[in-house]
């Protein structure tokens, strides 16, 4: 259902110099399939999400098709949700959560019925009239899960969504993630770069190279589902997986690193500092 | 602790009124120049059995709110119009740079000139003083507006207008409403300089009026009025903030 044949971005930085952030990519997503987007932070994955969402245009060529139509300024279709939260803060939970519905001019006694199971199905119940500063990082990102879900998007894009979260709190929206994901089977295209979050989470790992990101290599994560957390990590399918996509993730890493150090000139200095060790 | 601040703060006006009335009727203090709070009492009396109290605080009342309402929604409009079209702003900023760094008291005369001794005059200077405060402060929360706020939205299939008043408008609230809190007090001002330069009615001329014929009890009544004036006015403002500003934690607040 998402086509995705060779796109480039380029953009201008701020001192005018033209950094190429991504390069001929092209990949298909099958409908209610979960992808993840694996690569060293800073490689272009997160403007990968935004071409694919519609909010910046391919400028260096390529299409990205949803149901064989251009995405290109045409809004509605995907949920999204980033790293940062952007719930909005003079939103009680409850319109928070309905505000996808509200923009569709659903009328307000409809909006109320078609959030609550979700709001429930969080654990969020008794907290519909609370605004996000009354509540714990976690449930504003449970928020923003049943927000993204309400108004039923056929595709959900997830920019490093619990990237800020602490573990604990981090695999119980996994858990959360995947449950609504089972029942609504909406297509997910997912990027972190938490190889564990990917795996535990996806059908299939695109691991992307340091700037420009292309695609390195694709994994099939062939695990047994429902997964659980723990217990799927403990499996050694996961084990095998785990070794082979890192060793591949290191090398990109490393890749940027190396590209960032000759960026900025660092090593003379680096030299002479004292906290310098060869 | 509330009864405890409330009879604290009584017991100190009382204090100070009954020295000022020891100093005046022992000569410690010149009633001719410093008043005495049983005269005053005694001419606010007077003066609200006569009804002229009511009349002149009117006066000033309705020139503060319509250069307030006026000002404070052009301040906005503008902000929001320029926030829209950087062409503009950029063409239009050197000339409300100027405008705005022109002390607005040298403007009065031009504008008594123009507009009468009447409301109208006092109406366009307390105009000018809100305009730019509102202006400048909302620009600035247009200037801070989250762009994943938007963006959010946006990918839900917003509209323009959806945008502007599901997020924009919202989001730089908080600007607003501080800029109105003191643009309310600009507007007083507006009015009262506006009266002492050149007019015929408010508290502005009756306090000037009053000092000029050296009656310093009438000039204490004048600014009791003022007093009474500002803490209702004010008052209303909380009022508006609190109902407008519920979603937002209680330390946080601009007070």
């Amino acid at each position: 259902m998402i086509h995705i044949s060779s796109i480039s971005y380029t953009y201008v930085a701020l001192d005018r110099s033209r950094i190429k952030a991504i390069e001929e990519i092209s990949l298909e997503v099958e409908r209610g399939e979960f992808v993840s987007f694996l690569g060293p932070s800073g490689c272009g994955k997160t403007t990968l999400i935004e071409i694919i969402a519609g909010l910046k245009a391919v400028n260096g060529g390529g299409s990205v098709l949803i149901n064989g139509r251009p995405v290109n300024g045409r809004f509605g279709w995907a949920g999204y949700m980033s790293q940062s939260d952007t719930l909005l803060p003079w939103r009680t939970v409850a319109e928070n959560a309905a505000i996808g519905l509200e923009i569709r001019g659903i009328p307000k006694s409809e909006r109320c019925g078609r959030i609550a199971g979700l709001i429930d199905q969080v654990g969020l119940s008794g907290f519909e009239n609370k605004y996000p500063f009354e509540l714990s990082g976690g449930m504003k990102k449970r928020v923003g899960l049943i927000r993204m879900l309400a108004y039923e998007p056929e595709v959900l894009l997830m920019d490093e969504p619990f990237a800020a979260l602490d573990a604990q709190t981090r695999e119980c929206l996994q858990h959360d993630l995947l449950d609504l994901w089972k029942n609504y089977r909406k297509t997910v295209l997912f990027v972190t770069h938490d190889l564990v979050e990917a795996i535990s989470l996806s059908d299939r790992v695109f691991v992307l190279t340091s700037r420009p990101a292309t695609i390195k290599r694709e994994y099939r994560v062939d695990l047994p589902r429902p997964r659980c957390g723990q217990d799927i990590q403990f499996s050694p399918g996961f084990r095998d997986l785990h070794g082979a996509i890192r060793s591949s993730l290191h090398e990109e890493v490393n890749a940027f690193n190396n590209s960032r150090f000759k960026l900025h000139t660092f090593e003379p200095h680096a030299a002479t500092h004292p906290h310098y060790q060869a | 602790m509330q009864p405890l601040i409330h009879i604290t703060r009584l017991s100190l006006i009382v204090v100070f009124l009954l020295l000022w009335q020891m100093g005046a009727s022992t000569g410690i203090l010149d009633p001719y120049f410093f008043g005495m709070p049983s005269r005053i009492a005694g001419d606010l009396w007077s003066m609200t059995v006569d009804g002229s109290i009511f009349y002149h605080t009117w006066v000033t009342l309705q020139e503060t709110l319509m250069g307030f309402l006026l000002g404070a929604l052009a301040g906005i409009i503008l902000a929001f119009l320029l926030a829209a079209s950087p062409f503009w702003a950029k063409v239009l900023d050197p000339v409300i740079m100027v405008l705005y760094g022109i002390p607005r008291i040298a403007l009065a005369p031009l504008f008594i000139l123009w507009f009468g001794l009447g409301m109208a005059s006092k109406v366009v200077f307390a105009f000018a003083l809100v305009l730019f405060l509102v202006f400048y402060n909302t620009l600035a929360g247009l200037k801070a507006v989250d762009r994943e706020m938007i963006d959010a939205v946006k990918i839900m299939g917003a509209t323009r207008y959806q945008i502007l008043s599901k997020v924009i408008l919202p989001f730089v609230s908080p600007w607003i409403v501080a800029s109105l809190k003191s643009g309310m007090g600009m507007a007083l001002l507006g009015a009262i300089v506006g009266e002492y330069i050149g007019g015929n009615a408010g508290l502005g001329w009756l306090i000037n009026h009053a000092a000029g014929l050296f009656q310093t009890n009438r000039v204490f009544s004048a600014l009791v009025a003022l007093g009474v004036l500002v803490t209702v006015m004010n008052e209303v403002l909380k009022m508006v903030e609190k109902r407008l500003l519920k979603w937002r934690p209680q330390n946080d607040r601009l007070t």
